[in-house]
């Protein structure tokens, strides 16, 4: 054993470094890291009990002719399926239908209080798909003092025979409150739901196929965000 | 005077000055202005002093003896509205107003210049040329949201829907210095002027077929509805969010498709996998007039995936799925191992894909096997099953 050091500090290393010595300093001083995890499972659609606890609206609520459905897919997964319709409801005010919509349903603790997810330890979330190239919205509901925040953000499916993992880092959601933009963007420190929307004004049948939904810390380069400069605005 | 002939003078000077005060009380309308010529005064009634009550049966009879009146009061008037619509031959519907869908615009007298244009040519010169001639027959614009509103319903037909410079000429027909906001309380509160309330709703056309709103744009938004105004904050908004929201995607398609059916397939192919593929064009259809094509795509990996394929059992063509190319629909066929082969991947491993119409044959798809397999020289022993569905999946 190569010990640097001189003297009393020589022993001193020597002392701690002794494998007895070093379990009781770990016992009491454990370090932080080492119970750090890189990745954190939301929802994995492997097990059938995780598909129950999810929540299907479609715009028949407000008179639109939009299905899907919310079901275990041949392979073993989650598949959200269904066919959007953009036709208007006959005498009414609406202006735009064609909506398909899945959710987590919130969880409740035996206090009564909703059960979230902190994020402080995460980069983004990544899921493993199989879409049909329409572009989906991610919504994540968030411990928001205003209920009907959600964070919003696309993912654009590749579509076709092979699965995919999207990663999208936190800083890629918009703030909207009932469907509308705002101005003052904010971050959120716990997930409480999470979900899917599809409603991108195009006539047609659809599918998504999910595997799982984790929360994963890496390293997040902003590439993507090339346009904030040689631009007009 | 003529009815005061047999009267006394005192009597027709008093009846002089009542019917003058009754005109006075008529014209200002205040019940108490003709009270100090009556000869009993009456007493308003919050002077009536208040009675201890006892009992309520006074007030109950009263009561129920206003509810009769005003039941009768109802019945003569549901009555009478009978009548009224027997007569008139009105139609009651069941539907609550708010159910009923509002017309898209009513016909109004600038349809006329529109549908005159358009039988000229439809164009964007002749769409300027109707907005031009509105403001020079109006100098004032009046009925300038009648107009705006006709306007974008015309858009389309003349095909300047999607011309940011169309939206301005729109914009700058509202006229200036009557809708912007003059104090701090109309930026807080917004004004709720129906001019405003159009010009957000020319934004949100614009906004509906992606559209960045240029200077001119927001020169104009500022000149009408000012500083802090609430379309002025929709143009900023527009002009925040288009590049943020459109960089979003990351491998997009180019802003215009190709027409042919064999460019379409490629790009969706290079689209669906990250990795290179070998792309081949079995069959073109843009030359001739058949409606087949067949465009079929490897990896690297699907190549050498197949070269190690050692097994008795077969492979499967299956299809037709189907895939969005923006807003169009395309299908493709895959052929795959079978599942039990590889044990991590449960749905079998995907070796090639191809693309084609929704109904392809098999002796399409057959093709493509027999293609594939100059290229794949493993995949002349394998058997294959072709396990086609009618419907897309």
């Amino acid at each position: 054993m190569a010990s640097a050091g001189k003297g009393i500090f020589r022993n001193v290393r020597g002392f701690f470094q002794k494998p007895a010595v070093k379990k009781v300093v770990d016992t009491f001083f454990p370090d932080p890291m080492d119970k750090f995890k890189f990745e954190d499972v939301l929802w994995d659609f492997k097990n059938k009990a995780a598909l129950e606890e999810w929540t299907l609206i479609t715009d028949d609520q407000f008179g639109g002719k939009s299905t899907a459905e919310f079901v275990q897919s041949p392979g073993g997964r989650a598949i959200f399926k269904g066919n959007i319709s953009t036709e208007l409801p006959p005498a009414t005010d609406v202006k735009y239908t064609g909506m398909c919509s899945i959710r987590a349903q919130p969880k409740w603790d035996w206090m009564g209080d909703v059960v979230t997810n902190d994020i402080s330890d995460f980069d983004g979330i990544q899921m493993r798909l199989r879409g049909d190239g329409r572009t989906y919205a991610f919504n994540i509901q968030t411990h928001s003092i205003r209920e009907d925040d959600i964070h919003q953000t696309f993912i654009h499916t590749r579509g076709g025979p092979l699965w995919e993992i999207v990663r999208i880092p936190f800083t890629k959601f918009v703030l909207t409150n009932a469907g509308y933009l705002q101005d003052h963007q904010m971050d959120f420190p716990r997930i409480r739901t999470v979900g899917f929307t599809l409603a991108d004004h195009n006539m047609g049948p659809f599918h998504l196929e999910i595997d799982y939904i984790k929360m994963v810390m890496f390293m997040y380069k902003p590439k993507h965000f090339q346009y904030h400069y040689n631009r007009d605005f | 005077m003529a009815y005061g002939a047999d009267m006394c003078e005192g009597e027709k000077n008093m009846r002089c000055v009542w019917s003058l005060t009754t005109l006075a009380r008529r014209i200002s309308n205040d019940p108490f202005a003709a009270a100090p010529c009556r000869l009993v005064t009456p007493r308003p009634k919050y002077h009536m002093p208040l009675q201890r009550q006892i009992s309520f049966s006074k007030h109950l009879k009263a009561e129920l003896k206003e509810q009769s009146e005003k039941a009768d009061e109802r019945d003569r008037l549901a009555r009478i509205r009978a009548e009224d619509a027997a007569r008139n031959k009105i139609i009651h519907l069941k539907v609550r107003p708010s159910e009923v869908k509002a017309a898209k615009t009513a016909l109004s007298k600038h349809v006329a210049s529109f549908e005159r244009a358009a039988s000229i040519k439809k164009s964007k010169e002749s769409f300027f040329g109707v907005i031009d001639a509105f403001i020079s027959r109006d100098r004032s614009r009046r009925g300038h949201m009648e107009f705006l509103k006709t306007a974008m319903v015309y858009m389309e037909e003349f095909g300047v829907e999607k011309d940011v410079e169309a939206y301005n000429r729109l914009l700058d027909i509202f006229p200036r210095g009557r809708y912007d906001n003059r104090t701090l309380f109309d930026a807080i509160w917004a004004k709720k002027h129906p001019q405003a309330e159009l010009a957000l709703e020319i934004l949100t056309q614009m906004e509906d077929y992606w559209l960045l709103p240029n200077e001119d744009t927001y020169d104009i938004l500022f000149e009408i509805f000012g500083h802090a105004s609430q379309p002025l904050q929709k143009c900023r908004r527009l002009i925040y969010w288009y590049h943020k929201l459109e960089e979003m995607f990351p491998n997009p398609y180019p802003k215009k498709l190709p027409e042919s059916d064999t460019e379409i397939s490629k790009l969706a192919l290079t689209r669906m996998t990250k990795d290179e593929q070998i792309i081949v064009v079995y069959k073109d259809n843009t030359n001739n007039e058949s409606q087949e094509y067949l465009v079929g795509a490897q990896t690297k990996a699907q190549k050498k995936l197949l070269e190690r394929y050692n097994s008795p059992k077969p492979l499967y063509v299956e299809g037709p799925f189907f895939i969005w190319v923006r807003r169009l629909q395309r299908y493709f066929f895959t052929l795959r191992t079978d599942a039990e082969w590889d044990k991590e991947n449960e749905e079998g491993n995907i070796v090639a894909i191809c693309m084609s119409h929704a109904n392809a044959s098999e002796d399409v798809l057959r093709m493509w096997i027999t293609q594939l397999q100059r290229d794949n020289p493993t995949l002349a022993n394998i058997s294959i099953i072709f396990n086609l569905s009618q419907t897309p999946q």
